[in-house]
């Protein structure tokens, strides 16, 4: 029978493994595993228009085409002041087209903000080269319920 | 007389890996993928080029016209506006793939533009092009 010790029980022959500090971690470790899972699969990593663009919102348009050639596709900023921003750089309208054209662009993904009118995004779509066929894709926010 | 070699590896204790180098590394990931990762689902609509658009004003398509002031309105004769539910019925479209096109006065802004677009859409019509903004037309009557 195993030694006893003072309130009853036994006390193993094996000498007990202290417990270190890294033990201490280790449902920390647990929690940010699972944090880090989560990100990793319910987030997704894109390239994000301006802070200042509010996108508007949509319920049930297209999804985005993930496969466009991005050598040939162009991404134009709209902001709520009329400034036009191309590939992330500040660009006056009026030089929009030679840009596109330098580019060879075929696609334009489109950020428009919400609050710009409609008349700045006219004449932005005035501003693109008539020649070419260039497909605009306007993207918009999914509504949340 | 022959020589040995005894080869065998003196037996050491396997040392615990430290649990605070793997956190750092697992922090530092965790931090990159909140900051970075986002929940936001973008969806697109086309938007026709002007070239297009004077193709399709040829055939002259009916003009959904998007007031400043009001609601959802439609015209298709520059007349009296009337309510989007009743657009589908006033377009009398023979074929869902005929064109329309949208228009904004210049002020309304494109997130407006953007919902009578998706309205538009549900209704099903599939050739609904953005026209060029035009100045709020005077009002005959409500």
């Amino acid at each position: 029978m195993p030694p006893l010790d003072q309130s009853g029980f036994s006390i193993d022959t094996v000498q007990r493994k202290r417990p270190s500090l890294d033990d201490n971690m280790i449902p920390l470790i647990n929690i940010v595993f699972l944090l880090l899972i989560f990100f990793l699969v319910a987030g997704q990593i894109k390239n994000q228009p301006n802070q200042d663009i509010e996108l508007p919102s949509t319920q049930v348009m297209a999804k985005p085409n993930t496969q466009e050639n991005k050598q040939t596709s162009a991404r134009i900023e709209l902001f709520n002041n009329g400034e036009t921003w191309l590939n992330g750089t500040k660009i006056e309208i009026e030089n929009l087209t030679p840009q596109l054209d330098q580019l060879k662009t075929t696609h334009i993904s489109l950020f428009a903000d919400g609050r710009a009118n409609a008349q700045q995004l006219d004449s932005l779509l005035k501003s693109l080269p008539s020649q070419n066929k260039i497909a605009v894709k306007l993207y918009t926010q999914e509504k949340t319920q | 007389m022959s020589i040995t070699f005894d080869i065998t590896p003196p037996l050491r204790r396997a040392k615990p890996i430290s649990l605070t180098a793997l956190i750092d590394v697992v922090f530092i990931l965790l931090m990159f993928f909140m900051l970075t990762s986002s929940f936001n689902q973008w969806q697109t609509l086309d938007l026709l080029t002007p070239s297009e658009h004077s193709q399709a004003e040829l055939a002259a398509p009916p003009v959904v016209i998007i007031y400043k002031n009001e609601m959802g309105l439609l015209t298709d004769t520059l007349q009296r506006p009337i309510k989007l539910s009743q657009i589908q019925a006033k377009l009398n479209l023979k074929n869902d793939k005929d064109p329309v096109i949208i228009s904004a006065v210049n002020d309304v802004p494109i997130s407006r533009l953007v919902t009578h677009y998706e309205q538009l859409k549900k209704l099903g019509i599939k050739n609904l092009q953005i026209g060029q903004s035009i100045k709020q037309p005077k009002q005959r009557g409500k």
